[in-house]
């Protein structure tokens, strides 16, 4: 892979068996087995898609739901893995498919921040030393010792985010978890994200606010019915986006 | 192509290894002599020890080596009595006799020989006779066959099972390296998880982490109260230790495979959302387990300096190879834990007939009766149970003083190494579908 390049996702197909129910005991299935009824329908999330992105990159990811954005990032990420094709990222990567994605919400603020870190590989010590400034940047300090079940969803986004930016990771993946925070929140999202920006972080971007991706990334990228549909500069993709829309 | 080829090398190497070596054992003591299938070893040529003690005189027997003893022949005079023939054995390597050990065996008589039933491991045996009595010309049967054919089918199957698995992962090796050196990036995450286990696992009550040890200590008492007046099992250094023993380690099997049942299932949050090695959760759980094996211990020392005041036991050099027994089951129980974890995510029916399987287990493991009561055919049975291995060396370090036998110590080290690598051949091969079925 090249030095320049971040994310380099080749010919991706992700196929998922769809039984007509789930078989999830010894009995059943070997009943089906007998019967001839295991059969799947296939579906096809992602459909050979290709994507490179270069270092430093802040890269938008449009298209209606169900079109695979989503499916695409899991498998960037390593959740998923791929049919057929490869996916090669270089560095660490940092995930935000998903609110509160890798909290337990039983355990604490406090807690979590300790074990979110750890998941994302990083240890004890430098997570003290950034413990501060999450906590801060995330303006939870008054829930510190409080089990976040008990959080609302705008609360869990701040803190997902902080951890997952704090840390510095040299790629970041946003899914859509900015369209809860309040607008305060979001101006500092994107303050945040210009900032790693600088410091040389790839950004993955997945929005369905099209003027945000306008303002933060430099290159789109349209997905429709699991294909990349068109790839190129924020400006021009955002402008037949918009006009098939409508 | 090339794997087919790589793996019927493999095949034939394991069975000329498990055949030579059972082949080779077998005919060098056997073969020979067993052919009428009676006399094994002579001792004709002066190596009976004859010596007289008071009102009574002894002939003694030495073995080279600890064999399976199925009946002692000698022929001679000897008194009418038969019920007062007296045999004292001793299995262990410095041939010392006491009245624990001894018994009177069953006779029988033909053409003035004399059968002695002994069925019994031993190094060697001492006939307790009137000094009027004339014996010559001792011979023992050792029958060691069964226990041949036991180590002839593992010494074969295990090779198999290790080349093919590890012929698996030479063919996946680009991704099997990833996952390993992503250890070293997540070993936070592990030390996190396994910490915090050990932190819920006493959380609210008085006594904590002493439950570690309490527990044991408990159960010992109980079954040592069972096992010694209700029903009698007689064993060598007491039941106490013996049971104590058992029971740590097979407790440590049974806790950790119980909890890695649903470790991928509870990790789901964390495995749908974030990448992190999966293995990471079945490993979690074997080392917690481990982590309370080693406190549990605690209360192995604690009765060990009991019985040392009380001069049953006492401290042996041998007890300073406690780690190995306790790495070996380690491996194992991981290998079990990854085919257990990563099979009940698509059939959950594991969950539930697991318990009973334990609880089959553990009456197939010699842990509360030692094997030495038991007909010829169970010991061999019980001795494809790779748990008997564990305990047995363990046993043998801890309590006896003894180191364990070669052939032991290879099957107990080619169990973990296959247990471990069928167990990671099979998470492989199902961790990139757990994600749809959690």
């Amino acid at each position: 892979m090249d030095n320049n390049i971040a994310i380099e996702v080749k010919n991706v197909t992700m196929r998922f068996n769809m039984p007509h129910e789930k078989v999830d005991n010894i009995k059943e299935f070997f009943i089906k087995l007998l019967k001839g009824q295991l059969r799947f329908e296939e579906f096809v999330a992602l459909d050979n898609v290709s994507l490179t992105v270069k270092k430093g990159d802040v890269v938008g990811l449009i298209g209606l739901n169900g079109s695979g954005k989503s499916t695409l990032l899991k498998v960037i990420s390593g959740i998923l893995k791929p049919s057929s094709g490869t996916a090669e990222i270089s560095g660490t990567i940092s995930p935000l498919i998903e609110l509160g994605a890798g909290f337990d919400f039983e355990l604490t603020t406090k807690e979590n921040i300790f074990l979110n870190a750890a998941v994302l590989g990083f240890d004890r010590n430098f997570i003290t030393q950034k413990y501060d400034e999450i906590l801060d940047f995330a303006e939870l300090r008054d829930f510190e010792n409080v089990a976040i079940k008990n959080f609302s969803s705008g609360m869990i986004a701040r803190l997902g985010f902080s951890i997952a930016t704090l840390v510095k990771p040299d790629i970041l993946i946003v899914d859509e978890i900015l369209a809860v925070g309040d607008f305060i929140f979001q101006q500092k999202c994107e303050k945040r994200i210009s900032e790693l920006m600088m410091g040389g972080t790839t950004v993955l971007f997945v929005s369905h606010s099209i003027e945000q991706v306008e303002r933060i990334c430099k290159t789109v990228c349209w997905i429709e019915h699991g294909k990349v549909k068109m790839i190129g500069p924020a400006k021009e993709v955002t402008e037949i986006y918009k006009n098939t829309k409508a | 192509m090339k794997r087919k080829i790589l793996l019927f090398i493999c095949f034939i190497l394991s069975l000329s290894i498990g055949f030579g070596i059972g082949i080779v054992a077998f005919s060098t003591e056997n073969i020979k002599n067993s052919i009428d299938g009676l006399v094994d070893k002579d001792f004709s040529d002066g190596t009976i020890n004859t010596e007289q003690i008071g009102q009574l005189q002894y002939f003694t027997v030495s073995l080279d080596d600890e064999i399976y003893v199925k009946n002692l022949l000698f022929n001679g005079n000897i008194h009418d009595n038969l019920d007062s023939v007296r045999v004292y054995y001793t299995d262990n390597a410095n041939k010392e006799f006491n009245a624990q050990n001894s018994f009177f065996p069953k006779i029988i008589i033909k053409n003035d020989n004399y059968y002695l039933e002994i069925d019994k491991n031993v190094t060697a045996i001492r006939l307790e006779l009137l000094p009027s009595d004339t014996v010559e010309n001792i011979k023992v049967n050792p029958k060691i066959l069964n226990i041949h054919t036991v180590n002839t089918i593992l010494f074969t199957i295990l090779p198999l099972v290790i080349s093919f698995s590890a012929v698996s992962l030479i063919f996946d090796r680009e991704s099997l390296k990833k996952d390993i050196l992503a250890i070293k990036r997540y070993k936070y995450l592990l030390y996190e998880l396994v910490l915090k286990d050990i932190k819920t696992k006493y959380r609210r009550s008085v006594l904590g982490l002493l439950w570690s040890v309490l527990n044991p200590l408990l159960m010992m008492i109980v079954l040592t109260a069972v096992f010694s007046n209700i029903i009698r099992v007689e064993v060598e250094g007491g039941f106490a230790l013996f049971y104590l023993t058992g029971y740590l380690l097979f407790n440590f099997i049974s806790e950790s495979t119980n909890f890695s049942l649903n470790t991928i299932l509870q990790a789901a949050q964390l495995i749908k959302k974030v990448y992190i090695p999966k293995y990471i959760f079945p490993l979690q759980k074997c080392l917690f387990s481990f982590v309370n094996m080693i406190f549990s211990l605690t209360a192995f020392v604690i009765v060990f300096t009991i019985f040392m005041i009380w001069g049953n036991v006492s401290l042996n050099s041998s007890m300073l190879l406690f780690p190995i027994p306790l790495i070996l089951i380690f491996l194992f129980s991981l290998g079990c834990c990854f085919i257990l974890s990563s099979l009940v995510v698509f059939f959950r029916d594991i969950g539930h007939i697991w318990g009973i399987l334990l609880t089959v287990w553990m009456y197939a493991s010699p842990i509360i009766y030692p094997i030495s009561i038991l007909p010829d055919w169970l010991v061999s049975a019980i001795k494809l149970n790779p748990l008997y291995y564990y305990i047995d060396m363990f046993r043998n370090i801890m309590i006896y003083g003894r180191i364990p036998a070669f052939a032991d110590f290879i099957i107990a080290l080619l169990f973990s190494v296959a247990s471990v690598l069928v167990g990671t051949v099979i998470f492989r091969k199902c961790q990139d579908k757990f994600v749809m079925y959690i």
